[in-house]
């Protein structure tokens, strides 16, 4: 009975793909079965992911068949490479597929938790490689840079993180000389020597701060709906650089 | 192209299409979403009462229809003899307090329906997740939905607050969003439900604030309308949904509500009713939240809505909810 209910559910979940409660009535029918097949299903939510590749549900479903995989898997971390390495074939059809990252930014610490240093050194400079290949390609996909910061984040020293930060100042140069008015990069680039100075006080030489101030004073007009946080940030620092704004 | 002049809500045709909404009995979209027919009267009624309307529908009715929906388990259902759903359980009980009849039902009751539904002996690093209904669907809306209610009745602290807080802190995200569960990507609706949720715990200290104001404002597009998440479609919804977060955060500020007026404005239907985007057919349920987000940034002639618990103000102060803003961190005052 519960197999009719599965491919009925199939039927009706392909036509109304963003239905919460099917979805959780399929979780519900697969996970009352004695065997589930959950690498068929794996498949499936494949070819449905296929259909709408930021359809939250599919992969809030699919992490769910994941984690039932992983439960049921004498190696563990075998199942975390194979989702790994899915979200990297999402990423390189479309490297402004969000849900792809986000599910990526789940998988990765468990990748850098199976590697010893030198590991793990190797796949973040491959995970920084690959998201500056996205800011290249999409300098105003907000995303890459949210990603670029939270791999800032993750990093194992204060070091590490002037270092990065350092090499996305770079980048940003590189971006703003193709296009001065970027809104993005020119966000990015203040917020950068804000963390930069943060972490370390004094990183941050005089012209650059005021390039910071003189930076949002101009995004004011590049970008007048937010006009009000470029404000707030330029009060903050002016007060935290004892500059006057 | 808009068809109105800048600015002009045409209250009296959205009261009328809200009046007009249990008329139309002879369509098939009156019986498809007969399943959520509680929540549709939760929006027309908090449509009304933002519009200063409130008794342009009868509520000796509205509160005998409601009663009728709640179920022995203490829940309440979508329409008379629908199961018991979290979801309808807060539609009603926000039904029945703005229309200053929450002591016709019986607190204990609701209460213990909603702590049925809390899943204790489940946790996961001390994760406390709360299901929608007995099928066992959990989602960080849930979540919300038990705190909102409890609090209803001051019996929120039957709760399990700290691991639900949990539970929330681990449906975050890298780019300070929250999603419906954790592991679930940041989607702006699932972020309002979360960041009222930590309000009512008094737990705003779990939100990284500048990540998230910063993911908030970049909601807001071109033409003014936001959208749930990046590269997706406006939509008058999130007028609401982002706005109500952004002012829990002191950050409302960081979009232009000028051009989110004028978007929301030209999303109406010259017949009554507001749509998701303009040139959409209108439901009851935009029509709601895109007033909602026209009170938030104070559109003229609205009463103010509290951005906690979608009801106006006045109710949510007559009730003692408003002190969840005294737990906002001090430092977010500017």
């Amino acid at each position: 009975m519960l197999d009719g209910e599965l491919k009925f559910l199939l039927g009706i979940i392909t036509k109304n793909i963003k239905s919460y409660w099917m979805w959780n009535h399929r979780m519900w029918a697969l996970s009352s079965l004695p065997r589930p097949e959950w690498q068929r299903e794996l498949g499936l939510v494949a070819k449905l992911l296929a259909l709408d590749a930021r359809n939250y549900h599919g992969w809030d479903y699919r992490r769910f068949v994941v984690a039932q995989l992983k439960d049921a898997a004498t190696n563990k971390h075998e199942v975390d490479t194979q989702e790994f390495a899915f979200t990297t074939e999402q990423i390189n059809h479309d490297c402004a597929n969000h849900s792809a990252w986000h599910n990526r930014s789940k998988l990765l610490p468990e990748i850098l938790a199976q590697r010893d240093e030198d590991g793990q050194l190797e796949v973040l400079q491959t995970e920084n490689d690959l998201i500056l290949n996205a800011i290249y390609t999409d300098p105003d996909d907000q995303n890459a840079w949210l990603y670029y910061d939270w791999l800032l984040d993750i990093q194992k020293s204060d070091e590490d993180r002037s270092r990065l930060l350092r090499n996305k100042i770079a980048a940003i140069r590189e971006l703003l000389e193709l296009e001065e008015d970027s809104k993005r990069p020119l966000v990015e680039l203040v917020s950068a020597y804000a963390e930069l100075e943060r972490l370390q006080s004094g990183s941050v030489s005089e012209p650059e701060k005021k390039e910071c101030l003189e930076t949002l004073r101009r995004l004011e007009s590049i970008d007048p709906y937010r006009v009000g946080r470029y404000t707030d940030m330029s009060r903050t620092l002016s007060k935290q650089w004892a500059l006057s704004a | 192209m808009t068809m109105f002049g800048t600015n002009q809500l045409l209250v009296d045709k959205h009261v009328e299409f809200i009046q007009n909404l249990d008329k139309k009995q002879d369509g098939l979209e009156y019986w498809m979403t007969e399943h959520l027919r509680v929540s549709g009267i939760y929006w027309g009624l908090v449509a009304l009462f933002l519009l200063d309307r409130p008794q342009a529908l009868d509520h000796e009715q509205i509160i005998a229809y409601v009663r009728g929906c709640q179920n022995a388990d203490g829940g309440f259902g979508g329409h008379t003899h629908h199961d018991s759903h979290l979801l309808y359980t807060m539609s009603s009980v926000q039904i029945l307090s703005m229309l200053n009849a929450l002591d016709q039902i019986d607190g204990k009751k609701v209460t213990k329906y909603v702590l049925s539904l809390q899943q204790t002996n489940k946790q996961t690093n001390g994760q406390t997740t709360v299901c929608g209904d007995v099928w066992g669907e959990h989602d960080t809306r849930f979540a919300f939905i038990a705190m909102a209610v409890l609090s209803f009745f001051n019996t929120q602290d039957q709760l399990d607050t700290n691991g639900i807080v949990e539970y929330i802190r681990g449906a975050m995200n890298y780019d300070g969003g929250f999603g419906s569960k954790p592991g679930g990507e940041s989607h702006a609706a699932q972020v309002y439900t979360c960041v009222a949720a930590l309000a009512v715990a008094g737990r705003l200290d779990v939100v990284d604030r500048d990540r998230l104001s910063g993911w908030l404002a970049e909601r807001q597009l071109l033409c003014g309308g936001m959208n749930g998440r990046p590269q997706k479609l406006e939509d008058v919804c999130y007028a609401w949904w982002v706005g109500s977060a952004l002012d829990i955060l002191r950050r409302r500020h960081w979009i232009s509500a000028e051009k989110l007026v004028e978007f929301v404005v030209s999303a109406q239907d010259e017949n009554g009713g507001i749509a998701d985007r303009p040139g959409d057919v209108a439901d009851v349920y935009h029509t709601c939240f895109g007033i909602a987000g026209l009170s938030l940034v104070r559109y003229p002639g609205l009463n103010e809505v509290d951005p906690v618990y979608c009801m106006p103000r006045s109710v949510v102060k007559r009730l003692g909810l408003h002190k969840w803003q005294d737990k906002v961190p001090k430092s977010w005052s500017q």
